[in-house]
């Protein structure tokens, strides 16, 4: 299913977690300017651990939007400074400029075929879910093997897998069956393979590399008028 | 009469220097800087490669051999625009040709290209048999098929060979670490350490390992070491300061806090991370005066002692210095930092 919103197509991600006696599912939508900054940030450090945030909102009962994405760290997560004023200074801005919270984190491990959250990720995941509106939030992990295929000029499947935490579990748990509700919308995915250029991904900054240099703005504005031409 | 100086290659300390791969040395001053590097890449990638400017080409390969940099989309086509060029390829001599060869494999690996490094593999061993810079490309081409058992076999074998072979045994301990196999990965550096204790990329790399595993204690003392051996680099302080403020605890803040000061000292007030770190050092330790009992009877004594504690403006300092920085450097974000700054001297 998709819709559009104002200029961006929604691409949406159904994940179903299914427990013995009732079905609990949490759609989560995800924007294109979004999708297009977080495999974009993973394409700039394809030999490192990459993270960021989700920045968004609930819709509905238990739903959730991600209108835009954060790039923190090109970095394992080993010490906390870095991470700690990010986090603030992320959940700040969500404020300040569009009144949107943090409403989740992604990942882009290092070792290929690793889907799931580190230690260290899964704590700063928790402190984010503890900080959302309704503890409402979700972790993305990007599936490097997926991505020759999504960057394919027809625009191929996207690259992201979803875990929860509902709340019971001790860990961020992977979705089961989620190729079976993942509805794709054309635009996003060819949008993506458009814009993944040398040059763009280059460009992208997140906060590690504004913290070697200032004048670097992890806002990463330019996406928007790059995907508006 | 003899020449009774000691030639160059007899002084015993320079077998246990790390090497560099062109076998030179880290005392040889580079012969080329990495701007130098940076501005070649940019000059190949927007018009060298197209016209394939064979001798542009040669020099970045020297130059990224030399300062031994991770570039693998430029370095795989300046070295095919190399190799396949007949009319360049002639003018190469054997070493470069080789060279070019290897660098063209550890591309082509982090590239996804293993058909290419085999093949390159395959000519080096028909020339250079068991030799073990071939044996550990032949390794890493392993690895990135997945063989990571397979390669620790291989180097095993190849350090029967030759056992104080120090690319190999630091090779050994990447393999580990790919493979997710940290506990080993560090047992290996420790060994490796243990002989060649002068490499500080190597004591920069297990420190990295120990925080891995939140063994502060240990990661402390490896950047002890580090520090040591480059004390002009606030980098390193900078880093200590962190894994002193993620151990936590009171004492360990104010280690933090001394490393920070030192840190922005040696940076000339320009280091971020330093700032950040001095506003967030004061904020939990006021936080853990309040609510920690044996805190507030360290904050006393330390008052005590020394009269006019300078550490504890520094945080309120930075907090102000901040948002002067932001509006010059990033003005967009001037509001967030000071609604932040502001937060933390609640």
């Amino acid at each position: 299913r998709t819709q559009s919103w104002g200029r961006g197509v929604v691409t949406e991600l159904t994940g179903r977690l299914e427990t013995d006696s009732n079905h609990v599912s949490m759609k989560v939508s995800v924007t294109e300017r979004a999708y297009v900054k977080l495999v974009l940030h993973s394409l700039k450090h394809p030999t490192r651990d990459v993270f960021g945030v989700l920045v968004g909102r609930t819709v509905g009962d238990g739903d959730l939007e991600v209108t835009d994405v954060l790039p923190m760290l090109h970095s394992t997560i080993s010490v906390t400074p870095s991470v700690e004023i990010a986090l603030e200074q992320f959940g700040l801005h969500a404020e300040l400029s569009v009144g949107q919270h943090l409403v989740g984190v992604y990942a882009a491990n290092e070792r290929l075929g690793d889907l799931q959250l580190g230690h260290n990720q899964a704590k700063v995941a928790d402190v984010v879910k503890g900080n959302a509106p309704g503890k409402n939030a979700v972790v993305f992990v990007v599936d490097s093997e997926k991505i020759n295929q999504a960057l394919e000029l027809n625009g191929g499947p996207h690259v992201l897998q979803m875990l929860i935490k509902d709340g019971e579990s001790t860990k961020w748990d992977l979705v089961g069956s989620q190729s079976g509700h993942i509805a794709l919308a054309g635009g996003a995915t060819a949008t993506l393979a458009k814009m993944a250029t040398d040059d763009a991904i280059k460009k992208v900054t997140d906060f590690d590399d504004h913290l070697d240099d200032p004048g670097l703005d992890w806002r990463n504005g330019w996406v928007e008028d790059a995907m508006g031409k | 009469r003899r020449d009774l100086r000691p030639r160059r290659d007899e002084f015993p300390h320079r077998s246990i220097e790390p090497l560099l791969p062109s076998g030179r040395g880290m005392s040889a001053r580079p012969r080329s800087t990495l701007k130098e590097l940076d501005d070649t890449e940019e000059y190949l990638e927007s018009a060298g490669l197209a016209k394939r400017d064979g001798a542009a080409c040669r020099k970045y390969l020297t130059m990224v051999e030399e300062h031994a940099v991770r570039r693998p989309a430029c370095v795989a086509r300046a070295a095919a625009c190399v190799l396949a060029d007949a009319k360049s390829a002639s003018k190469l001599s054997k070493r470069e040709m080789y060279q070019a060869m290897e660098l063209h494999a550890y591309a082509s690996l982090d590239l996804g290209d293993v058909a290419t490094c085999e093949r390159h593999v395959r000519a080096l061993e028909s020339v250079f048999p068991n030799s073990t810079r071939v044996g550990r490309l032949l390794g890493c081409m392993l690895e990135a098929e997945g063989g990571h058992d397979d390669a620790l076999k291989l180097y095993d074998d190849l350090l029967k060979q030759t056992p104080s072979e120090q690319r190999l045994m630091k090779r050994r301990a990447a393999c580990l670490k790919a493979a997710g196999r940290v506990a080993e990965a560090i047992e290996q550096l420790v060994s490796y350490l243990d002989t060649f204790m002068g490499d500080v990329a190597a004591w920069e790399e297990l420190a990295l390992l120990y925080l891995s595993e939140r063994r502060f204690k240990q990661a402390v003392f490896c950047w002890e070491e580090v520090i040591v051996a480059q004390p002009q680099l606030g980098k390193h302080h900078r880093r200590m300061a962190e894994t002193y403020y993620t151990w936590g605890g009171y004492e360990n803040l104010r280690n933090a806090r001394k490393y920070y000061a030192a840190a922005l000292d040696m940076s000339t007030a320009s280091d971020l991370r330093a700032m950040y770190g001095l506003v967030l050092v004061d904020k939990k330790m006021r936080h853990l005066e309040k609510t920690s009992k044996a805190a507030a009877n360290a904050a006393r004594a330390a008052g005590d002692v020394a009269a006019g504690d300078l550490g504890s403006e520094l945080g309120k300092d930075a907090s102000i210095f901040l948002p002067r920085l932001y509006k010059a450097a990033c003005p967009g974000l001037v509001p967030v930092v000071e609604k932040q700054m502001r937060s933390a001297a609640l």
